[in-house]
């Protein structure tokens, strides 16, 4: 039967490309004022009360990271919620293309929600502040908010939403939360969450190792997560996941060796009070 | 539209068993089904109907033996005077063009790409219109967004849908959903598509609705597996009977007038087919 060819009445709307249908497929209209309202919160309850110190680069940017304890945490909520949404479609359709590309199409609204309020927070911080912007800070936020939601996707395709949500949601915020607050023998971990806290404040310069570190670590979550949802074997994922965790240690070493070396707390490791002598660190107020 | 009357999507020697210590499902299959056929596959429930879809589909892998598209066929008409070459399923239609084998799964490959799966159950795609779910479907097929975006308006005609194009898929009625889910396979460049239980729940008016759609669907090879043999044996070429895993009948119905007659003798050759024909639930 010759089938004639039928513009529907939302051709126009169709013409936008992909880009409309994803952003009504994660609820766009709920999910950005949720993200901008946590979001929004942390960076003005934490972020610009703990943080900020005019004239220093680092504190604009970290005060804006600050946003992530509530925006990546709520990204992952949706982002496990709407993946079970595709999961269920998908489940027994023969496609042709991968995995986790049926995923992203359809979910990329969701980090790029999180980075839009925090780099809106950012400019904000800056032109009220006169702050410039630490490239150095700005690293491991862009890759943190793709891993969570990664991450989420991963966990939540294969598990009721009522239960993924608040899991998801409650585990990103805890990696947020519980991290900075390690010691002793864990004390390196609370510099990979890719927010700078728990031992920083606005005036103090970013240790190099400890944002490559966490840096490295959200890349290979990322590559983890879409290893998983390639539909490879979960040996291989949790091998990435290892691998992060030592290329996160590996970048923390030269840390290492710099105390060995010189019985010096380096910049190169710890973070600094800019403020200060750099030692000894009783004085320079600096921590790990 | 150059149809390739030899492209065989095949089954050889297939067994299928979910786990070692279980029965197969399948055992020594053999099947094919040519573009241009459209073929009804009857079984009792457990016959093995939707295994063999999911082999076909290329979603399992059989324990032995191969499923694997074929196509010895040449081009013709404006194909041959371009004298395009084969390599791949063109994204303008189920034309494989000429060459010899187009895809061969070898054990487990199936003929993924070659082959566009209904389910049983259609899937609303959370929020996203109906148009938008059907040109997923179409880019989850393998084609281009765009592409998929310019075929949408006509897979939704074919299944008269034109006029829903812009709601939700979520807020269609079931009958409505399944003709989304026909638009889902007719969109994809497949040129096989295997339809489960398409009229499972629907109204006699839906179910007519249905037919007609699937009566003109014959650019493509056509699997249809139904307990309704009434709503679709006028429009079938061919029946396939399954039954614990074999292929027991397979018999060719275009030379039997449509109607009542056809409907008898299919349902006397199924019931003569079956292991036990007593029972009743196909």
């Amino acid at each position: 039967m010759a089938s004639p060819m039928v513009v529907s009445t939302g051709g126009r709307v169709a013409a936008l490309g992909v880009g409309a249908s994803a952003v009504r497929f994660v609820s766009a209209g709920l999910l950005v004022p949720v993200v901008v309202m946590f979001g929004t919160f942390y960076w003005w309850a934490v972020g610009l009360e703990s943080t900020l110190e005019t004239g220093l680069p680092s504190s604009a940017t970290l005060a804006a990271a600050f946003s992530l304890y509530g925006s990546v945490p709520v990204m992952a909520g949706f982002a496990a919620w709407k993946a079970r949404q595709i999961e269920v479609y998908l489940g027994g359709k023969p496609a042709t293309r991968g995995r986790a590309a049926s995923f992203v199409v359809l979910l990329w609204p969701v980090p790029v929600a999180g980075l839009a309020v925090f780099l809106v927070l950012l400019v904000v911080t800056m032109v009220r502040n006169g702050n410039g912007v630490d490239w150095l800070l700005l690293l491991p936020v862009v890759a943190v908010i793709p891993a969570h939601v990664l991450l989420a996707v991963v966990f939540g395709r294969g598990v009721p939403a009522v239960v993924s949500v608040p899991v998801v949601a409650i585990t990103s915020w805890s990696w947020f939360s519980w991290a900075p607050a390690t010691g002793g023998w864990l004390w390196w971990v609370r510099h990979l969450t890719g927010v700078p806290t728990g031992c920083c404040a606005g005036s103090t310069v970013p240790s190099v190792a400890s944002q490559l570190g966490a840096t490295g670590v959200a890349v290979l979550w990322i590559i983890a997560a879409l290893l998983l949802l390639r539909g490879q074997r979960t040996v291989t994922a949790l091998t990435a996941t290892v691998a992060a965790l030592g290329v996160a240690a590996a970048g923390l070493v030269p840390g290492f060796a710099w105390i060995a070396l010189t019985h010096t707390w380096g910049a190169w490791l710890v973070v600094q009070d800019a403020t200060a002598p750099m030692w000894p660190p009783w004085a320079a107020g600096s921590s790990t | 539209m150059t149809v390739a009357p030899r492209s065989v999507l095949a089954v050889e020697d297939v067994s299928y068993r979910y786990s070692l210590r279980r029965a197969p499902v399948l055992q020594d299959f053999t099947w094919h089904c040519s573009v241009g056929e459209r073929v009804l596959l009857l079984g009792r429930n457990g016959a093995g109907k939707s295994t063999l879809f999911r082999l076909l589909a290329g979603l399992a892998r059989p324990t032995t033996g191969t499923v694997h598209l074929t196509s010895t066929t040449r081009a013709t008409g404006a194909d041959a005077a371009r004298g395009t070459s084969g390599g791949g399923l063109p994204e303008t239609g189920p034309d494989p063009g000429p060459g010899s084998v187009v895809r061969s799964g070898g054990r487990g490959g199936g003929a993924r790409g070659a082959v566009a799966l209904m389910p049983q159950t259609i899937q609303p795609l959370g929020r996203l219109l109906v148009r938008e779910q059907v040109a997923y479907a179409g880019w989850l097929a393998g084609q281009s967004h765009g592409l998929a975006r310019q075929r949408t308006p006509d897979a939704l005609a074919r299944v008269d849908l034109t006029e829903k194009a812009d709601q939700r898929s979520s807020t269609l009625s079931g009958g409505q959903l399944r003709r989304v889910g026909l638009a889902e396979v007719l969109i994809a460049p497949a040129p096989f598509l295997l339809l489960d239980e398409p009229f499972a729940g629907l109204d006699p008016v839906q179910q007519d609705r249905l037919k007609r759609i699937v009566a003109s669907i014959t650019d493509r090879g056509l699997l249809v597996s139904t307990h309704q043999i009434d709503d679709v044996v006028d429009v079938v070429d061919r029946v396939t009977v399954l039954d614990q895993g074999r292929v027991r009948a397979d018999e060719p119905l275009s030379h039997l007038p449509t109607g009542g007659e056809r409907q008898a003798y299919v349902k006397d050759l199924f019931a003569r087919s079956i292991t036990d024909p007593r029972a009743d639930d196909a």
